[in-house]
Formats: C-alpha cells, structure tokens, sequence
C-alpha cells in the first residue's frame, strides 16, 4: 500500500485537538506565574492555582470486606490526622462492596465523621474495580464544580478472590490435564485493569489508596500492582500495608501527600493521550506524567 | 465520550450558576448550610462544620463543591435513601451495562509447534496436536421480565467452558524381539551384551555333589539345570494361553539400544472432550445478610493412546469423570464489630474407569480359566513391557462430602478474635478392580540357573507360563466409607503496640475413624488368635465378636500457633514475621477395598520356591477362592497378603518455624528473604517401608534357603500371612525439611512488574519411594528425598510495551499507534536442579528378603565425571551391585549425585483492542516452553555386578518437551 495512502488513513482516524480546559496536581508550591507546563512539548496555559494553603475536600472510599482489626486501625488513623490537618479538610465518605453508595457528604464535623466511619460494615463483596472509575468521575466533576481542591483516598482489604466477576478463573474442567489457558491466570485482571486504567487517564482529581492487607500470591500481587498503576495515572500514590502496625503511619504519610497538592487548573489545545511535563522554578515537581482529553473508545 | 462531555458541560454551567447564588447569598451574610444547623458559638471549627470568618470566601467554594458533589450523586442514586433507585439502575459491577462477560477461543493444532525432542529423537516429524478450548462466563444481575427484579440484590455468575482435543503421545519401550517370540533366545544378551542362557525349569534335579557349608555358585550349584538347546524352547513346551497371548505383541519397530533394547517407540493419540459450567448466585437479604449459592457440574471422557494397537495395550484404560458440587453460605452482619458466616457445602466427584473389552471376554478367548474380568490380563515380565493394564480396569469411585462452617469474627479494643467450627462428613463409595481377569508376574529365576544371577529371562519363562506372582481381586459390591472431621479455633490478632502485632490460635481438631455403611470392614489383628494357623494374627470383623464398627481410635489434637509481626525501624520499611506452629494432618479417606477382606477377596497363590516353581501355570487356570464371598474366616487371608487398619492413635505430626525479613527498597522494589524449617514424624508410610511382617536382615545369612517359601515364612513374625498391606496409613515415618528463599519484587512503575526468586531447600526422610531396604532400623533409610530438587530460581513479569499516546514511543495518535499500543508481554522462566539420583542394582538375589536393595560402594572411585553429559553423566564404575543375601551401603538416595536440571521458559503476548468503553477483545500468542527446550532424561540408574555390568549405566537416553503454541481470543463485554 502506498505511503501516502497510510498516511491519508492516519490523518482520518487522528483526532483533532480542541480547546480544553482541565486540573491537575502538582506537588509544588507557588503562584501560577512559577509554571510552565506543556502537553507534547505545547505550552499550556495555566489559568489559576489552588495552593496547599486552600481548602480540601477529601473523600474517603471504604472497600472494607475482611480485615475489621486494620479497618479501625485505619479509621482512627484518619481521623486523628483530619483533626491534626485543621478545619480546612472537610471529609466525605462512600463505600463500595456491591455498589458505591454516598454515606456521608463532605464536612469537617470531626465528631458526626467518626460516628459515620464508626458505623461502616467491614462485609460483602469488594467493590474497588468495579467503582474506581465512577468515583473518579465524581470527583472529577465535583472538582470542576469549585475552586477546591479535591482527592480521593480507598481503604480497601479486599482480594481478588473475593470478587464476584471471575478474575481467578476458576477450573471448570478438572479432568482437562492438558489446559494451559490458566497458565497465564493473571491476564482477566490485567485486562481490567487496562480498561480502567484507560478510563483513569482522564481523571483530574488524584486518587489515593491505603491497602490494609497486602497479599503474596500472584494473582493479588498483579490486582495490587494495579491499584498501583490506579495512583500513579491519576498523580496518587498507592500504599500496601503488610501489618496492621503499619497502618498508622501509612495513614499519615498519605494524608500528608494529599494536603501538600496544589490544583492547576489549565486550559489546552488538548485531543487524546499527551504526555504532560510541568517545571516550576526550574524543577520538575511530582504531578502525573500524561493526561487524557478525551475519553477512550470515542 | 458524548456522555462524559455533556456531563462535564452541565457540571460547568451547574457550578457556574450555583456560584453566582452562593455569591449573592454570601453577600447577604448567609451561607447555605450542608449539615444540618450550624454548630454553637465558640465551637473548634475543626470539630464542627462552622466556617471560621476568615475562611468564609474559599468556604464558599467548598459549599459549592459539595452542592455538586451531592447532586451529582443524587443523579446516579448514589445517596443511601435511593435504594430503590439503585435497584432498578445499577448492574452488579456498578457499569452502565447489566450484563458484562467474556467469549473466548484458545486454539492449538500442531503445525504451530515444534516437533517435540523425544519425537525427533525416534525419527519421527509430527506429533499430532488438535486442540479447541471454548466458552463463555456472564455475570449480572437476576432480571426475570415482569417476574423478578433483582438489580442490587441478586446477582449471578455462569461459565461454562468446553474442549476438544487430540494429542499425540510418545513411548520408548522394550518388548521381544521377534525371535524372542518365536521361543527363540538366541539373541538374549545381558546388559553387558553378553549371551544370556534360558534354562529348562522341567530338568531341575538336586545337585548331589552341592556343599551346604559353601556360598552357592557355578561350581557349587543347589539345584543344577540344563539350559536350553540353543537357547530356544522347543514349541511343544510353550504355554498355550501364554502363546495366544504372545500373538497380540507388536513388532519392535526401532533400535535404540544398547543391544536389543529400547526397540519399541510409538505415538499414538489420545482423545479429551470435558464440558462443564460454574454458576453462581448471590442475593443480598437486606443490608445484613448475604446467601451465596454455587454449583458446579463437569463430565468428562478421556479416551487414553493405545501403546499396542491390539487387546494387550498396556496402556492406561479410558476414563470418564463426573464433578458434582453444591455450595451455600450464609453471612450475617450483626454489628460493624460482629460478622457471623455460616456455610454449608456438598460436593460429589465421581471417577469412573472402563476398559473396553469392546464386548469380548478376553480371558476366555486366551483360554485362561478361573478369572472373572473380560479385559486382557495384566502380564509382567521382568525387563520388558508387559501385556494388559497395569492399571486399575474397573473403577468407579464416588466422593461425596458435607461441609458445614461457622465463623464469629468480632473486635474488642487491640483485640480481633476470630471463633470456627467446622464439621466434614465425608461419604465415599468406592469400587476398584485391580485385575479382574488377573495379573501374573513372571521372572527369570524360572528359567535361570538356581541361585545364580543373570541367567534366565523372565519373557522366556511368560512362554513356558509359568508365573511366580499371581493376583486376583473379586469386589461384589462397593465400599461405602463414612468419616467425620470436626475442628473449632480461637484466635486472636492482637496489637500489642504501634509496631508489633501478635497472632495467637489454638485449635482443636477431631476425626472420626473410617467406618463402612453396612460394617463391612476388616483388618488384621496382630493379638487374635488365627484357629488356621495356630498362632497370633487374625483377621477381625467390623461389628462382629464384640469388636467396634471401626478399627482406629477417635483422634483428637491440639494445634497452637504463634505469628509476630514487628516493625523495627521508624519508618516502617522492613518488617519481620515470625511464625511458630505445630499442626496435625487427618489420616483420611482413600479410595479401593482396602480394609474389607472376606467381603472383598484377593486370591494370591504363592510359588514354593520362586526360582524352582511357579504359583501359577497359565494353563491350569487361577485357583478359586476356597470359600464364596462373604468368607469371614478369621484365617481367610492365610497365605496372601493381608489388610491392616493400623491401630495406633498416632497421626502425622508437623512443627513448623519461619522467619521472614521483608524491606522495601526505592524504585517499587520490595526485597524479602525468608528462612523456614519442619520437623515431621508419625508421617504415613506403606506396608513396605513399616515392614511389620519382614524378617530381620539378619536371616540373610541362610542365603540360598530363603527362596524357599516354606523356610522364610518360618522367619517372619507372621508366619501365616504374606505381606501385611497398610495402604499409606501407617504413621511412622520421618522428614525435615529446611528452606531458604529470597525474592525480590518489583510493582507496577514504567509498565514493567516481575518477581524474581531464588530458594534452597533440602528435605530428607527416611520413607520416600516405594520402599526401603531395612524397614527393622529406619535411621539407615535416613536420607534426601526422593523427587527433591534443593534449588529453584524463578522469575514471572510482566512488561507493558511503551507503545502509544502518553507512552514513550509512537506517542502521537494515529492509525499506527493504535496498530502498536496496547500489547503486553508476560512470562514465566523457571529452572530448577536436579533431584538426586536413586542408584538401583541390576539384580537382586537376597532370596525375596529385601525388595528395595541399594548398590554399593567402590571404595576410592570417584562417582562424579568433570563434564556430566548425556554418554556419561556419572561413574557407575564407583559403584556395584551387592554381594549376593548382602546389603547395599551406598545411601538410599545418593547425597551428592543428582539428576539433570530442568527449565522452562513461558511466554504470552497480547494485544488489546478496545471496541468500546465496556467491550474490547484481546488477541493472544501464548508459547510454552518457547525456547524449544529439551530437558534430559534421567540417567539409567541400573549398576549391575562386577562381572556383568549393565553398560548403559550412567547414559541418558534422549530428552524431552518442545515448543507448543496456543492462539487465544477473547471478546470482553
């Protein structure tokens, strides 16, 4: 086939870049005159910043199925570190075994919050693959709302095992000796965590997660390096505790990271994937490294 | 797309709108309050929801935010009082769809492959592989139109999978020559390729001039014997069932060696078509209780390769399996600090196994009597491959078993407790036919010289039909086996500080001994007097006599178990684990009439002498049990083999320690080492190794007299029974077992996750294998154990190509990132060592005494070569077969000669297209040992004695594997 036909086939299935205006996190302090931020090497322009100093809107998303002992480690760790940050975090709280549900809108009520978190279940099916994305959303749109800023932290203890959907494929036919399709189990949950990663790639509020039960075996591991990746595409950090004596301190480090953002907020001549870089005052400050402006399989 | 931007358009021009009045609203000096009334005058603001009046404009911000966030909520019923909302409207994943699932196809055929190595090896260019897998699994929630509505609440799951497959197998055998089995043994060799001569049995006279006070030997012959003329039986001596049987033994079709052996290679196919489905079924019963619903089913038939194209195929009997399992849990929330499950399981698996005698009575058309099977007869003759199954040819197991579980889990300060009971019943039916149409051992002491070894041939003596071993098994019904196993615990997570964790448990664990439905049990008992034999050892009756409906004690143990979890440094980046544990396993069920002598009957004749005379004579038929079933004789078993249930309250006993150090290092790598170690005994151990009917190895000093029957008896503690048979229920044997392993691990970061581990673990025993050569002192068994590889290095990854927008190559969109995004990489590579060799004698002449002889030493002869390699991977020249009626000294498995290594390296690639934001399909290319590895046999372990050296000891015959592709697709919605 010709160059120039593939070239004229590229050119019609390229999307075309329009102007959108998106957030961001950025570990850096400082107005927005100190950035300089480009997409694809493109400058972008930085509208306004919401700096550490201004208030934060922290929901909490429980996805609590098994561990009941590191789900009230974690609870009063949080709660000890909002009081501690001050009466400019206010805290809402969903949890997600079988399906996500709101339990309690933002508020920095110390008191009616650990009621709230007091009167959570740790039961059910977890639920963090299947509402990671729609809480994503949800916060993407309630950041867009204000000038806020705005993260997401999951408590989760729940296993792969433990979902519905059959990520462990299990043997239908144990008399097939010579089945190798399972030799490769991890790839059902690999695939998932693709399209959600897909799916995250747009998000701009940062979404935080507290494992409070890490697992060893293979399967876990690759649903935990997910929820890595979950982080990481969105400007989070994911955590994994191995005891609950870790916990505490996890807690703290993660609320920590969550107080110390600042937003972007930045308008672009933006379609698809674009590698996002971002210097302040000469250096690179933490921020996610790509940003979707569009979403995938449109 | 559409729905992402409009609803980010609304959320644009909603906040806009809401700010405007907030604003003016602000103005007025009053705020909208999101909860409830404001908090009273002097009140933290970090305790209330007041705004402090310096925050009040950016409050006015977070006001906003939380007006969208709450209306945004409430348009996707999100908000606890939407409940019904939420049924009618959400799917069981929380996704749009109600319905979400896979199709998928793996596909393998052999022109993907490589030939495999021990095809090629034998000439061989194809080995047939036709493969499909397919199926499907949806999941979602139980919608019945105008019926049933159970959105939120019920959810389902089904998979049903399927496959069609043929495949090719490859055998390397030995079998006659063709002169062999025209009688004529002119081209019988040793394994030193020396001419081996067939002896007369029919002309064995006492040798007048035999001296008793010297060893037996050429010049000092027992019993002397005329050999053959030319090595050939003339045909009016071959057995006639033994020469109709002769006529279904294929041709040798290759010549592999050494001499004549390795003659026989084919690769037949065999045929695997299972079908099964999963289904699950969910249903919450408001917010605190949950029932959980699973059934299995799966049928399967697997249709085994005929090694012999004919009626003696010695191969594996066809086999059909059916899976039955029913399971259903309850969980009930009581408080968020109590969760109460129950679960009740049923699970029923069913193993049938038939050998198709395609309506035929094989038996009788050899001519052979006294049998009841109308499959071919199980022939085994000594060096060769032998005619009909040596499997079991009717079977038909089975397995049903009740699970109930109960589980409180609740928390009380630093304290988690956790309280389980469990209860098992296990009902087994079982019925196995082992040889139903008999099965005769022939060796080659028959038509050997008498007390002389390598002399002799055992297909030779198969012709005259004279078989030293015979055995025959008649079950008129099944067994039906019942036994229950109970266990409660406590245990306890407690956090004793900031950085320590301890775990404490305590169980206690009980099982019931094995009873049959209708008593029909039975077992040997070592105090009852025998009225056959006049002497102690009996067999005794379930329900009978005064005794029980079972033969073993109810077993009960305490199993405690200490964890510590501690953080020793400030930033808790190393952890260290330690667990300390003893537990006991459950001396369960097993499959087969073990244990129901008298309702079951084993008919065993037993040769007088095995080198003079034979226990059976395939003409004269298989002798008929002297009473009919049920016997319950208490000497029924004389003179065969008999069952005993052991009665001892000992079980396998474990204690278990481990040490674990986990660091985390930068970059996403975690660094873990870890030290463990077991101590076992009371392990189960088979009748041969607890050797509680063998005499002392001392009696080998009678030497040649111990092939008498009639003398060695007289030896055993038993003198009226044979072998005393435990089934692998005897606990007494020994291991430990020491492991060090370090891991390191590297989690998502650039797309690339592996898991890197090297381990070193040594395990001996003094029970692995079929046996041991001196049961009466087990420490000299006390060696590494059989099948153990001490060294193992594995590495699993994972790598996301860096291909495609937001990737560090191909980043711009376009037709071709979209050809090259998306692909992964994943792979498994595993080598493992060597295990270690197990050195075998080429003969065995301690008159039956010691079945599992060792070889032995030559002393100042090095067993190691520089280079091992296939022609030489050790010196067999540093070892010899023992001195005849003598012990081996070389270990039981040698302690520093091992086996070749193995390694293999998977791999899979997949691309991912995505359709849709809910359906994409991935393709995958999935290569499994994709380097076309061969790994080496093992060593033929076979020494021999000085003067007659098996010349192929030491040599590896060939290798094994080979690359097969398997092509997959799977559609995701």
């Amino acid at each position: 086939m010709p160059v120039g036909v593939l070239a004229a086939l590229a050119l019609l299935v390229s999307p075309v870049a329009k102007p959108e205006v998106f957030k961001t996190p950025v570990w850096h302090d400082g107005p927005a005159r100190d950035y300089h931020v480009t997409l694809n090497g493109n400058p972008v322009t930085v509208q306004s910043v919401q700096t550490r100093d201004e208030h934060l809107i922290l929901l909490l998303v429980f996805d609590t199925v098994n561990r009941p002992d590191r789900v009230a480690g974690a609870r009063e760790a949080v709660l000890a570190k909002l009081s501690d940050l001050g009466p400019k975090y206010f805290a809402g709280v969903l949890t997600a075994q079988d399906g996500l549900v709101v339990r309690q809108d933002p508020i920095r009520d110390r008191k009616k919050l650990r009621e709230k978190l007091d009167s959570l279940d740790v039961r059910g099916v977890p639920g963090l693959l299947d509402v990671v994305v729609q809480v994503s959303r949800l916060a993407d749109q309630t950041l867009q709302a204000a000038n806020v800023r705005l993260a997401v932290l999951f408590l989760t203890d729940g296993e792969i095992e433990d979902y519905r959907g059959d990520y462990t494929i299990p043997v239908v036919n144990p008399s097939d000796r010579r089945d190798l399709s399972r030799r490769f189990r991890s790839e059902l949950i690999l695939e998932r965590i693709r399209s959600i990663v897909d799916s995250l790639e747009s998000a701009q509020a940062p979404l935080f997660f507290l494992h409070l039960a890490r697992q060893y075996d293979d399967l876990n591991e690759v649903y935990q390096n997910g929820i890595s990746e979950f982080a990481q595409v969105t400007g989070g950090r994911a955590l994994f505790a191995r005891g609950l004596q870790e916990i505490p301190a996890m807690v703290v480090r993660l609320l920590d990271e969550i107080a110390a953002h600042s937003v972007l907020k930045l308008e672009a001549d933006c379609e698809g994937v674009r590698r996002l870089e971002i210097r302040a005052e000469g250096v690179s400050p933490r921020h996610k490294e790509a940003v979707r402006c569009s979403q995938p399989g449109s | 797309m559409i729905s992402h931007y409009t609803g980010y358009m609304q959320a644009r021009y909603t906040s806009t709108f809401l700010a405007l009045v907030l604003l003016l609203s602000a103005q007025g000096g009053a705020l909208a309050q999101t909860e409830g009334p404001p908090a009273p005058a002097g009140a933290n603001a970090a305790e209330t929801d007041s705004p402090g009046r310096s925050d009040r404009p950016e409050l006015a911000q977070v006001r906003l935010a939380v007006q969208a966030f709450r209306r945004i909520t409430t348009a996707a019923h999100l908000r606890p009082d939407q409940h019904t909302e939420r049924l009618r409207e959400t799917s069981s994943t929380g996704r749009t769809s109600s319905w979400h699932g896979r199709l998928f196809e793996y596909f393998r055929n052999d022109m993907l492959d490589a030939v495999p190595h021990e095809v090629v090896q034998r000439g061989g260019e194809h080995n047939l592989r036709r493969r499909n897998q397919f199926g499907f699994t949806v999941n979602g929630p139980v919608v019945l139109p105008k019926i049933y509505n159970g959105r939120g609440t019920s959810f389902f799951t089904f998979s049903y999978e399927g496959t069609r497959e043929r495949v090719g197998r490859s055998y390397l055998y030995t079998i006659p020559t063709g002169q062999q089995r025209l009688a004529d043994f002119s081209d019988l060799v040793d394994r030193a390729g020396r001419l081996r001569a067939v002896y007369d049995p029919d002309s064995t006279r006492r040798n007048p001039m035999y001296d008793p006070s010297a060893k037996v030997s050429r010049s000092n012959l027992e019993h002397e014997r005329d050999a053959f003329p030319n090595n050939r039986i003339p045909s009016n001596r071959i057995d006639r069932v033994a020469q109709a049987a002769n006529g279904v033994y294929p041709r040798p079709n290759t010549n592999v060696g050494p001499f004549l052996r390795n003659n026989y290679w084919t690769n037949p196919s065999e045929r695997n078509t299972p079908d099964g489905f999963i289904a699950r079924l969910d249903h919450n019963v408001g917010d605190m209780q949950k029932i959980h619903v699973t059934a299995k089913a799966s049928d399967g038939f697997s249709d085994t390769p005929d090694i012999f194209p004919t009626a003696g195929n010695p191969g594996r009997p066809d086999r059909s399996f059916t899976n039955r399992a029913v399971g259903l849990a309850d969980t009930v929330s009581l408080t968020p600090n109590l969760t109460y499950n129950v679960q009740f399981g049923a699970n029923l698996q069913v193993v049938d196994t038939l050998f198709l005698s395609d309506g035929r009575n094989l038996p009788q058309e050899l001519g052979l009597d006294g049998v009841n099977g109308s499959v071919f007869p199980a022939l085994r003759f000594r060096g060769y491959l032998g005619l009909g199954s040596s499997q079991r040819s009717y079977l038909r197991n089975a397995m049903t078993d009740y699970e109930f579980d109960n589980e409180l889990l609740f928390r009380n300060g630093n304290h988690t407790w956790t309280l389980v009971s469990d209860a098992k019943f296990l009902d087994w039916s079982t019925f196995e036919l082992d040889s139903p149409s008999g099965s005769f051992s022939f060796n080659d002491r028959i038509t050997g010289l008498p007390g002389i070894t390598n002399t002799g041939d055992g297909f030779a003596t198969f012709l005259l039909g004279q078989a030293w071993k015979a055995e025959a098994t008649d079950q008129p019904q099944p067994a039906y086996l019942r036994q229950r196993w109970f266990e409660n615990s406590v245990a306890d997570q407690w956090q004793v500080s900031p950085n320590l964790t301890l775990s404490l448990r305590l169980k206690v664990s009980a099982s019931s001994p094995r009873v049959e439905k209708h008593d029909r049990q039975s077992s040997f008992d070592p105090k009852v007097m025998n009225p056959g034999a006049g002497s102690k050892g009996a067999l005794v009756f379930a329900g009978r006599d005064g005794k029980g409906r079972a033969f073993q004690p109810f077993r009960v143990r305490a199993e405690p178990r200490l964890g510590i979890s501690w953080s020793p440094t400030a930033d808790r980046n190393t952890v260290v684990r330690g667990t300390l544990l003893r537990a006991y396993s459950t001396i369960g069920l097993r499959t087969g009439p073990f244990g129901t002598q008298g309702f079951s009957g084993r008919r065993f004749p037993v040769s007088p002498n095995r080198q003079l005379a034979p226990a059976v004579t395939l003409e004269d038929g298989f002798p008929p049990l002297p009473h009919p079933l049920p016997d319950l004789r208490a000497d029924f078993a004389n003179n065969s083999d008999v069952d005993m249930i052991p009665r001892t309250g000992a079980q396998p006993t474990y204690n278990y320690a481990s040490l674990e150090i986990e660091q985390k290092l930068s970059r996403g790598l975690t660094l873990r080492a870890r030290g463990r170690t077991t101590r076992g005994r009371d392990m189960l151990i088979g009748g041969q190794i607890a050797g509680l009917n063998r005499a002392p190895v001392e009696v080998l000093v009678h030497r040649d007299r111990l092939n008498a029957e009639s003398f060695r008896r007289s030896l055993r503690p038993y003198p009226h029974v044979q072998q005393i048979r435990m089934n692998y229920q005897y606990p007494g044997g020994k291991y430990r077992y020491d492991e060090g392993r370090v891991n390191l691990q590297k989690s998502t970061g650039d797309g690339l996750s592996f898991d890197l581990e090297y381990a070193y673990r040594q395990r001996w025993d003094d029970y692995s294998g079929p046996g041991i050569q001196n049961p009466h002192d087990r420490r000299t068994a006390w060696a590494l154990s059989r099948g153990m590889r001490p060294q193992r290095f594995s590495l699993a990854y994972t790598y996301e190509l860096p291909f495609g927008p937001g990737k560090p190559v191909f980043a711009r969109s376009g037709l071709w990132t979209k050809l090259v995004s998306d692909w992964s990489v994943s792979g498994f590579t595993t080598w493992l060592s060597g295990d270690p060799i197990v050195l075998e004698p080429l003969f065995n002449n301690t008159g039956g005494m010691i079945p599992y002889l060792r070889v032995d030493a030559v002393p100042g002869v090095d067993p190691h070569l520089r280079r091992p390699g296939p022609k030489a991977w050790f010196n067999p020249e540093a070892f010899v077969d023992p001195a005849d009626f003598a012990l081996g000294n070389v270990p039981r498995t040698h302690p520093t000669l091992r086996n070749p290594n193995y390694s293999n390296h998977d791999i899979s690639l997949s691309k991912r297209v995505v359709l849709s934001q809910e359906q994409s399909v991935e393709v995958l290319v999935q290569s499994f040992n994709f380097v076309n590895q061969g790994n080496w046999n093992d060593p033929d372990n076979e020494i021999g004695p000085s003067n007659a050296r098996n010349v192929n000891a030491g040599r590896i015959i060939g290798s094994r594997g080979g690359r097969v592709l398997q092509l997959g697709l799977r559609y995701h919605f």
